[in-house]
């Protein structure tokens, strides 16, 4: 479960057929993004923490002249707080929501590589599971220690099937919980 | 004092012809007709004579206006001095009028035949009607009856022809002089044509489009993209004018003269016409202004159609006149680079062709084929010596005979080709481009292309096949954006169009997408990276940075650091022009608004005072065309529905005109714009009852009159008594709330019965650099924008009350304001430094209520650019964007009006004090 093997692995399926798949490490988990919607790894920079914002906000990143918020994957994925280290990432995606793209970027421990997944290696999740968030989770593959989770880009700027609050009901939220 | 030969000569030669044409030598003879004029008028000279004298001013003075154009543009020049001389004829006192043909109309220009005191005049009118053929003097004498017409009439007519359909001509003769060939068109079209008939029925079949016509077109649409803000400036003149602005009555005068020229230049004679009795009557002492603003919003009308014709076709002269039925392919070197229609397609073209035709095909690619050879020689020369005119002339002809054959095989491909490199090459003749060796390149290039287009055509069946391949299309881009993308061609003009500043997804129409700018600040703008190109290479070659491993001083350090400040402050400029260039001045926007009151005004028969304030606030483009909806809504309706009529008035003891306030001002970083009434104000009574009756309220409910006022937003509710044709359908306001909420903005409504209301937009300006303030609160650096700032307080202790722990009252002056933890406001946990430690900032929201912001200090004061923080996650409604600091990370800026409107809603939500209407 290290980077050289998933490398390898990376190279040695490249050629066969199924979609790449970027991996990456965030907690304990192993998941991985289609590459389609990557738009750039960045080495893990500060970023300007947006107050009243959901746990998950880690802040915002200027990204070439570009404002992009970045989300806390560990946080997004089974409420644990990130601890970025020298291997930590940005990575930037591009989903889509009502037909417009958006982009931002998610926080993550490690980035391992990409590979080559058919959909015959995907498995849907099991029920059940309530450390991660399954609206999220869109598949699981690898056999062992190896377990990886495939997520949904669209699903990471979502909680349970649910657009974030809109601003001012997040506001109202917030207050309350201050009172 | 004139002497006869003087005028003599005048007449003689009434219109100087040189090739190349020179605008000098026109500008003198134009001064001497004029300095002629006003002697002749002086002595009291013979009427029609004058009258003649003074068309011939009026004309050559609009030529003269539209000249520019026309340097590039050899072929025009030359066409309409020969038309001109066409028109009026050289006239020789001892010698009889040239062979009048069969047709005794085409004969128009002499039509002053009255003997006269005057013995100059009289002499040389005279003269040659004696000697002429006496039917000549016939109908020279049936049509002394209405010189001006027949003489307007003729010019119209011969204006008219670059527009429209040619006949076929020989080949050869657009081979040989340019000058011979043209007025032997116009000869030969004119008799052909007979002159009679305005307009010609459409030759429908594939069209021939001359040479000429490219010009056509491209000077319509530089007289209509440079007239139409002036349109618009001119309904502003008009009313001024009405009010007894001489000043402004003197400039609209001048205007439509103007117009008028350039409308008969374009052979739009209907417009010309109608512009010339106006300027008869402004002549005469009146002032229609009914028929002016009339005028005006003809040529409007025109102009729109126009425009919208040309983003179906790209093409101004299909939109114009039926006549033109070019086929899509030819297009103006105005909208040429712009338009992916009007580029060259890669692949194989197609053109219909008729048999016999074929044989000029194949005379074209052996002719074509010489061309080239000498054509080679010239562009060498000029790679040794650039201006070489010779040189020069020799590569513009060939370029000028290709593209007329082209056109005349309806080659369009190659005639777009040939027609990119000569306009490059008219633009380096008249020196407003210098041909590198990157340019010379370019030419060698597209030379190269334009020969293998030429030698790979073909005809088969009844169509000529040309090969395009991509790199043409490439190059002809390359041609229209050197030629597009020169400054020094550019900055002459007063004001010039620039393409969109954003990216490429409006490429709609070609007028719509661009962009009015002020000369001057794109000079700025040039000037400026000028400057920086220098500093930064100054830095670049700083010894510091040249040499390393060696130890410097302190003294070289500072040296570097200042060259690098240099450059800082040139950036910055760099970047505020640049983030200028899409703010334009309210002020067109304003006046339409004016223009709209008046109508209404007039039309619901209530007389107003139309006040502007702050008519130079600068707002987005985008905004300006955004907001003009919603403001012709609240217009309307505030004549309509707010200000009563007036007997109303009178008895209610108001001026009999009612008072209408449009204004506009920028106010802690937003953009305010109002508009003001002192009618008969919104009825919180009768609202209500209609509010119950749709449901929207409860009967009996306590509601503060705000928000009875924002019932009116709501969709269909309206409560006129009776639907005018202007409003009262319940649409307008809810379509008004609708696009201001799109814009980003919001609208407040104050209203006291009896008194007036007042509708107040506020947006925001997204584009703006603004002076941000950065301060620190809750351990997190945010910027205040300076906009929005009053003063800055260090609080005394005491200075600041407690009541709880959440409000904190500041003592300013003698008055308590409410005082505002930022970081409470953010929402950060930080705990916040004691009241005398940190800083208050005052902060107002325009309408008397201020607030102090409570920050742990002030860092810095910088300018920053609001950026957007996207879409993907909610935004805190406090913060209006983002901003990249010096620091290069991210800071959040506060929505002061937000805080503001959070701070008064939050603790006091019924205090708010009572809306007064003038603040």
């Amino acid at each position: 479960m290290t980077t050289a093997s998933l490398a390898e692995t990376g190279k040695r399926t490249a050629k066969s057929r199924g979609d790449k798949i970027l991996f990456f490490r965030t907690g304990e988990h192993l998941c991985g993004i289609p590459i389609a919607g990557v738009v750039r790894i960045l080495q893990f920079q500060h970023v300007t923490p947006l107050p009243s914002s959901q746990p998950q906000v880690m802040g915002m990143l200027n990204l070439q002249g570009r404002i992009l918020p970045v989300l806390d994957m560990a946080m997004r994925m089974s409420r644990r707080t990130f601890q970025p280290d020298d291997n930590a990432c940005i990575v930037v995606v591009q989903a889509e929501r009502d037909g417009k793209p958006i982009q931002f970027g998610i926080a993550v421990e490690e980035v391992l590589g990409v590979q080559d997944i058919s959909p015959s290696e995907i498995q849907p999740p099991p029920p059940g599971l309530d450390g991660i968030d399954l609206s999220l989770v869109k598949g699981i593959t690898g056999s062992g220690s190896d377990l990886r989770l495939l997520i949904e880009v669209e699903g990471i700027c979502k909680t349970q099937n649910q657009d974030f609050l809109p601003p001012h009901l997040a506001q109202e939220l917030h207050s309350e919980t201050k009172v | 004092m004139t002497d006869k030969s003087t005028l003599h000569d005048l007449l003689a030669h009434p219109f100087p012809v040189t090739d190349p044409p020179n605008p000098e030598f026109f500008h003198a003879w134009l001064h001497a007709l004029e300095s002629a004029l006003v002697q002749v008028r002086e002595l009291g000279g013979d009427e029609s004579l004058i009258l003649r004298l003074q068309r011939l001013a009026d004309l050559s003075a609009a030529l003269l206006e539209g000249s520019s154009a026309w340097v590039d543009a050899e072929g025009k020049w030359v066409q309409l001095t020969s038309l001109i001389r066409e028109t009026l004829p050289p006239l020789k006192l001892d010698e009889p009028l040239p062979a009048i043909p069969e047709s005794s109309s085409v004969i128009a220009p002499i039509t002053t035949q009255t003997p006269s005191a005057d013995p100059i005049p009289a002499e040389a009118m005279t003269a040659p009607s004696v000697t002429g053929d006496p039917r000549s003097i016939e109908s020279r004498a049936s049509e002394t009856s209405k010189p001006m017409a027949s003489f307007s009439d003729r010019l119209e007519q011969a204006m008219r022809q670059p527009m429209r359909q040619r006949k076929r001509h020989q080949p050869v003769l657009a081979m040989t002089s340019k000058g011979a060939r043209l007025e032997k068109e116009i000869e030969e079209d004119e008799e052909e044509e007979g002159l009679s008939q305005p307009k010609e029925p459409v030759i429908s079949d594939a069209p021939l489009i001359p040479a000429s016509q490219v010009l056509d077109m491209s000077l319509l649409v530089l007289f209509l993209e440079s007239n139409f803000g002036e349109l618009d400036r001119m309904d502003g003149l008009a009313m001024d004018a009405e009010q007894g602005n001489t000043e402004a009555r003197a400039e609209i005068t001048r205007k439509i003269h103007t117009l008028k020229g350039e409308l008969g230049l374009l052979g739009l004679s209907d417009e010309t016409a109608f512009l010339h009795r106006l300027e008869n009557q402004l002549n005469q002492g009146e002032f229609p202004v009914e028929a002016i603003l009339e005028a005006i919003k003809r040529l409007k009308s025109m102009w729109e159609r126009l425009v919208e014709a040309s983003k179906h076709s790209g093409q101004y002269a299909l939109a114009y006149e039926a006549e033109s039925t070019g086929s899509g392919t030819l297009t103006t070197s105005q909208n040429a680079a712009s338009h992916n229609a009007s580029e060259l397609t890669a692949g194989l073209q197609t053109y219909p062709m008729r048999e016999d035709e074929s044989i000029f095909l194949a005379d074209f690619k052996t002719e074509a084929a010489e061309h080239f050879q000498s054509l080679a020689g010239f562009i060498l020369e000029l790679d040794q010596e650039p201006e070489k005119p010779d040189a020069i002339n020799g590569v513009f002809r060939v370029y000028h005979t290709i593209k007329g054959v082209a056109g005349f095989l309806h080659l369009s491909c190659i005639q777009l080709m040939a027609h990119g490199l000569e306009s490059l090459v008219a633009r380096a003749r008249s020196r407003q481009i210098a041909l590198d060796a990157k340019l010379i390149g370019l030419l060698l290039n597209a030379t190269d292309s334009l020969k293998e287009m030429i030698q790979q055509s073909f005809y088969s069946e009844g169509k000529a096949t040309v090969m395009v391949h991509e790199k043409a299309a490439e190059l002809l881009q390359q041609l229209h954006a050197v030629e597009q993308g020169r400054v020094e061609a550019l900055a002459r003009a007063k004001q010039i169009e620039t393409g969109p500043t954003g990216g490429g997804d409006s490429r709609q129409g070609a007028v719509e997408d661009s962009l009015r700018i002020s000369a001057k600040k794109l000079d700025h703008l040039f000037d400026a990276l000028g400057e920086i190109v220098i500093a930064q290479s100054m830095i670049a070659a700083d010894p510091l940075l040249q040499t390393s491993g060696r130890v410097f001083d302190r003294k070289e350090l500072l040296a570097l650091r200042q060259k690098i400040q240099a450059s800082q402050t040139i950036l910055n400029q760099v970047q505020q022009v640049t983030l200028s260039l899409r703010m334009i001045s309210i002020k067109p926007t304003f006046v339409k608004m004016a223009r709209l009151a008046r109508d209404v005004s007039q039309k619901t028969n209530k007389p107003i005072d139309f006040v502007k304030e702050g008519e130079d606030t600068e707002i987005d483009k985008s905004f300006a065309e955004k907001l003009s909806d919603p403001l012709v809504h609240m217009i309307r309706n505030s004549i309509d529905h707010g200000i009563e009529p007036t007997p109303e008035r009178l008895r209610a003891g108001k001026s009999e005109k009612g008072r209408l306030t449009l204004r506009a001002y920028h106010r802690s970083g937003r953009l305010f714009i109002e508009i003001e009434d002192d009618g008969k104000g919104l009825d919180t009574d009768v609202l209500m009852r209609k509010a119950i009756e749709r449901g929207l309220a409860q009967e009996g409910a306590k509601l503060e009159p705000e928000t009875i006022f924002r019932f009116i937003l709501e969709p269909g509710f309206s409560t006129a008594q009776q639907v005018t044709d202007l409003s009262g359908r319940g649409v307008g306001m809810d379509v008004v709330r609708q696009s201001i909420e799109a814009l980003g903005g919001a609208l407040a409504i104050h209203s006291a019965k009896g008194q007036g209301t007042r509708f107040t937009l506020s947006l925001p300006l997204t584009l703006a650099i603004i002076n941000g303030m950065f301060v620190k609160a809750g351990g997190q650096v945010f910027i205040i924008p300076s906009l929005a700032m009053t003063e800055v307080v260090n609080p005394s202790p005491g200075q600041v009350q407690s009541l709880s722990d959440e409000d904190h009252l500041l003592e300013l002056r003698g008055k308590w304001i409410k005082l505002m933890r930022l970081s409470d406001a953010m929402g950060l946990t930080a705990k916040p430094p004691p009241f005398h430690e940190g800083v208050a900032i005052i902060v107002e929201d325009g309408m008397g209520y201020s607030l102090a912001i409570f920050v742990d200090s002030i860092l810095s004061r910088e300018q920053v650019v609001i950026k957007p923080l996207g879409e993907a996650i909610p935004i805190p409604e406090a913060v209006q964007g983002g901003a990249v600091g010096s620091d290069g990370c991210v800071h959040l800026i506060i929505d002061v009006p937000v805080l503001l409107s959070k701070s008064m809603q939050a603790r006091q939500p019924h205090a708010r004090p009572q809306e007064v209407l003038n603040p």
